[in-house]
């Protein structure tokens, strides 16, 4: 990974919230993490988490109803909390890029997608001309492995497949070569064989381009195969982040060792899957302590009466969790190391 | 155990598309299981699996084929008389739950068609007993769908399911929809009440990881056709089917360390369309593996190896 | 480790770090308030006030309507030819037409009978909307294509010449006009609930019922109409006001209803002839329609924001 440190992307303590019919959901409180140039960080949570949440209000494109209470997103170091709509519209796209689950519905079925590759161009440089641009497209779709590129650009969405879709949508977020691509659930409506190929066409392009990159999914094989940093979201917030080995090896908080004994491992044989009880908590009524301690296995009394605070174990490694309160009873505590 | 429960032989369903284009969602399967086993069919998204459940059920008319349930012939459409034995669950639990009825009338809507309780309080006794199976309670039982969690929904449909206490449930995709932790709980659900009640279930899904926990054998679906049949271990230990092999190898696993070490096997070339199809081996397009055979000749699925089906020219 | 806390997590009595065990029962509670989507749909529309207070004008004429006839010391047919023309004042409220009929019992009168057809036409209209559309789509197949084109035919003639022709066919009274309005009425509503139907018949709750072994008629009964309840009713809240316009369009065309029975159109009518002098005459009928109106198509709106898109998740 590139040996550039300044950070593209630091959250401080973001809060989100969204009005809804059924009352005001706190989707995400109080989360910071930060990315650097040319690296990956995986946002892992289950619906509802705010994992989404967490990257629509960094990018500006919460849902109607949805107000960033409180905290601040600096983008190239550059406050993006506060700035103005005609800002941020500047932004996007030229700075950080995202890109969808489903690429059939971000794509305009009435337009050629050479022509929506170069809308981006249109938008936010004036300076290209034709021939700039039209060169621009053709790059982009051989960048994103598009074959043909001279006779598909008059192509529309619905003559490509699901993997081919998702292709253009990268070339559409990498056009303007911004600094950060946040891609939410982007294998998700695929199929495993195409998975394999846009994942790896995304760490291909990390490669080449130093692009730091934000994948939100809630499957960890995708985690454990593009992740260099990962943050395990539960109840709106991060309760516990790492590097990737550090999750993977190292997991400090029950909720992550649960989530990652829940999932079945292609290569081991077996037949009782670990399950965690219980469903993940309503965020119109969230608790007052930790957000995992109804179906927490190790709860303590603590737990369900006040939020813990993250505790650093090494490097970038913490978790929230009483659990490793020097005035905890230790019991299970890192039984899963 | 070696009692044959399900015969589907030849089985075709096809769909009209435009003008006089024949879609081959399902094309000439043929398996049997056992009672009392776990038959996981897997494939990607328009690979006919989700129709050749709903064939074997009856939903759809077969164009060509039968399927015969314990030595009966399955006809489409006479739901009456195969509800004792066959049930389905349902991908989505969301439309798969009347939003204007309430649990406890969802619940009873089979043991109401079919007169199974003797009483009023028998009924309600039924209802209780079937909550409680899959771990919900009596307070449940008065509320509507809306108010439940993806997870819980989907443990509604199963006791919904199994409330006409039938043999055999087709579980097309019950799980995908799901968040990885409420997975887990109804995938170990299903194994439980298998145990308890004897079931046998064809358990139709896209994630190979999650079919491996709960399968005894695994079917391999490609545009239709069976690629590869084989018991739960035999296919992730030796998979023999070249389309097997990429589609193992594309599996990301959980576990960064065995990630950086794996060679995938990259399918190159597009997946053809099911519409119309030109003769030959269905997969022929992607195959890393292909001889001019593949390209005149559908291959047909046979016993490789005891126990071990596949339809490849190349084994 | 380095731990950060403020001073409020610092104070916390260490007996709270003992280990509670989890209770099962409370993992699957559910936290929000038990409600019917029923009640959920209520909810929304109350924040609709627009449509909160077109619905309470529609309910205050609608009582008026029933009251306010029976109540007046005046009957609608009753003339007296010492008062005609009269401007409103205490003894007429309204005034008084040529005859010196009471202008206020009348108009009450008149929306009382435009109401009534209104519901009525709108009730036959779901009657056999309903079932041709319900049957239509459950029957699919020859049925189907059958029905559809002889719904195409109805279409293509232009319904108002089709009413009038029945209207001159049959002797005139209310129940001719709301059998003349029902011809083709029902229409629209056989479309929509077609619509509903197929749309519904092909989902997983409709598919786990026929896997249960749910006859047609209980499907029908329990599954299908249950869920196609808000498409009817929002259409019933636009065929009312429809249904009222044209017949009031019919009387004042004089093919109406005949004297001395009225509605609004008939007013309507009358108050035209002398709109020179008497502009009361007009202006009062002519208001209370167009409350009529306006109000229905609100709440009918309202009605729609609040119970037709699919329930939240």
């Amino acid at each position: 990974m590139a040996e550039n440190n300044a950070a593209v992307l630091s959250v401080e303590n973001m809060s989100v919230s969204i009005k809804t019919d059924s009352g005001i959901v706190r989707a995400v409180r109080g989360v910071s993490f930060s990315l650097n140039q040319g690296e990956t960080l995986a946002i892992v949570g289950e619906s509802g988490s705010g994992k989404t949440m967490t990257c629509k209000g960094v990018i500006g494109l919460l849902p109607p109803g949805g107000t960033i209470d409180g905290g601040t997103v600096k983008l190239n170091g550059l406050d993006v909390t506060h700035a103005h709509e005609n800002t941020l519209r500047h932004i996007r796209g030229s700075t950080i890029s995202m890109i969808f689950q489903d690429p059939l519905t971000s794509l305009n079925p009435t337009t050629p997608i050479g022509r929506q590759i170069e809308e981006m161009m249109l938008l936010h440089r004036p300076d290209m001309n034709k021939q700039a641009r039209k060169a621009r497209v053709l790059e982009m779709l051989d960048l994103v492995g598009i074959s043909n590129p001279h006779e598909r650009v008059k192509q529309y969405p619905h003559q490509f497949s699901g993997g081919m879709r998702q292709r253009v949508m990268i070339a559409i977020a990498l056009t303007l070569s911004p600094k950060m691509l946040i891609a939410d659930e982007p294998t998700t409506a695929l199929d495993v064989t195409i998975q394999a190929q846009i994942l790896e066409l995304m760490k291909d392009i990390q490669r080449k381009t130093n692009t730091a990159i934000i994948i939100i999914t809630h499957n960890l094989g995708v985690v454990a195969s593009v992740a260099d940093h990962v943050a395990v979201m539960y109840g709106g917030r991060i309760i516990e982040e790492g590097n990737s080995d550090d999750i993977f090896y190292r997991r400090k908080h029950p909720y992550t060792q649960g989530l990652l004994d829940s999932a079945p491992k292609i290569n081991r044989a077996e037949r009782r899957l670990f399950s965690i009880p219980g469903s993940p908590p309503d965020l119109v009524n969230p608790p007052e302590g930790c957000p995992f301690a109804a179906r927490c296995g190790s709860r303590m009394k603590v737990c369900g009466a006040y939020q813990p605070p993250p505790i650093r174990f090494n490097g970038e490694h913490s978790a929230a969790c009483w659990l490793y309160d020097g005035r905890a009873v230790r019991k299970e505590a890192g039984s899963n190391g | 155990m070696a009692e044959t429960l399900l015969e589907v032989s030849g089985l075709s369903r096809y769909f009209t598309v435009g003008k006089r284009k024949t879609l081959k969602a399902v094309d000439e399967v043929s398996m049997t299981m056992r009672r009392g086993e776990t038959l996981g069919l897997v494939g990607e998204s328009g690979c006919g699996k989700s129709t050749l459940g709903r064939t074997i059920i009856g939903l759809y008319e077969p164009t060509a084929g039968t399927v015969r349930f314990d030595g009966a012939t399955v006809t489409a459409g006479r739901h009456r008389e195969l509800a004792l034995r066959m049930q389905m669950i349902f991908q989505d639990p969301y439309t798969s739950l009347n939003p204007r009825m309430k649990v406890s009338d969802i619940l009873a809507e089979g043991i109401d068609n079919h007169r199974l309780a003797r009483s009023t309080a028998d009924r309600s006794q039924r209802i209780v007993d079937l909550l409680e199976s899959v771990g919900l309670s009596q307070e449940h039982a008065n509320r509507y769908p809306h108010e439940f969690s993806g997870g819980q929904r989907q443990r509604i449909c199963i006791a919904r399911a199994l409330s006409v206490r039938p043999d055999f449930i087709i579980a097309d995709e019950p799980i995908s929809s799901l968040d990885v932790s409420i997975q887990a709980q109804v995938v170990n659900l299903l194994q439980d009440l298998q145990r308890e009640m004897g079931l046998t279930y064809l358990f139709i899904a896209h994630d190979m990881s999650m079919v491996r926990c709960i399968s005894d054998r695994i079917g391999v679906m490609y545009l239709g056709s069976l690629a590869e049949l084989a018991s739960s271990e035999d296919l992730f230990a030796k998979p023999l089917h070249p389309y097997t092999r990429a589609l193992l190898s594309a599996i990301p696993i959980p576990d960064p360390k065995e990630e950086r070490g794996r060679r995938r096997i990259m399918l190159k070339g597009a997946v053809r369309s099911p519409i119309d199809m030109p003769p030959g081996c269905k997969f022929a397009s992607r195959c890393e593996c292909r001889k001019d055979i593949c390209l005149a000749d559908a291959p047909r699925l046979r016993e490789v190896e005891p126990g071990h089906f596949c339809a490849c020219h190349d084994v | 480790m380095v731990i950060t806390q403020n001073s409020d997590q610092r104070n916390i009595p260490l007996e709270l770090f003992a280990p509670e065990s989890a209770d099962s029962l409370e993992m699957e509670r559910i936290s929000r308030v038990h409600q019917s989507a029923i009640y959920d749909g209520w909810i929304r529309l109350r924040k609709n006030k627009g449509a909160l207070v077109c619905l309470a004008v529609l309910i205050i004429l609608t009582l008026f309507a029933i009251i306010a006839p029976i109540v007046s010391p005046y009957a609608y047919y009753q003339t007296d030819y010492m008062a005609k023309l009269n401007s409103p004042s205490s003894a007429h409220l309204f005034g008084t037409d040529i005859f010196g009929r009471d202008q206020w019992t009348r108009v009450w009168y008149g929306t009382r009978i435009s109401l009534l057809i209104g519901l009525c036409a709108a009730a036959i209209n779901i009657f056999i909307g309903v079932i041709y559309g319900a049957v239509s789509a459950l029957l699919g197949g020859k049925v189907d294509a059958v029905m559809q084109r002889i719904i195409e035919v109805l279409v293509g003639i232009p319904s108002l010449i089709l009413v009038i022709l029945f209207m001159m066919a049959l002797p005139p009274g209310i129940w001719t006009i709301i059998l003349a309005l029902s011809i083709t009425g029902w229409v629209q509503m056989a479309r929509l609930v077609r619509a509903q139907i197929l749309r519904m018949k092909n989902m997983e709750f409709v598919l786990a019922a026929r896997l249960l072994g749910t006859g047609t008629w209980t499907m029908i009964r329990r599954h299908l109409i249950p869920n196609t309840v808000g498409v009817i009713i929002i259409q019933v809240m636009f065929a009312i006001p429809s249904a009222i316009f044209t017949e009031a369009f019919l009387s004042f065309i004089g093919i109406g209803l005949s004297e001395p029975q009225a509605s609004l159109g008939v007013l309507i009518n009358n108050g035209y002839s002398v709109l020179r002098g008497s502009p009361y005459m007009l202006i009062y009928p002519a208001v209370t329609i167009v409350l009529i109106m306006v109000c229905f198509s609100i709440v009918g709106d309202g009605l729609r924001d609040a119970f037709d898109p699919r329930m939240k998740g």
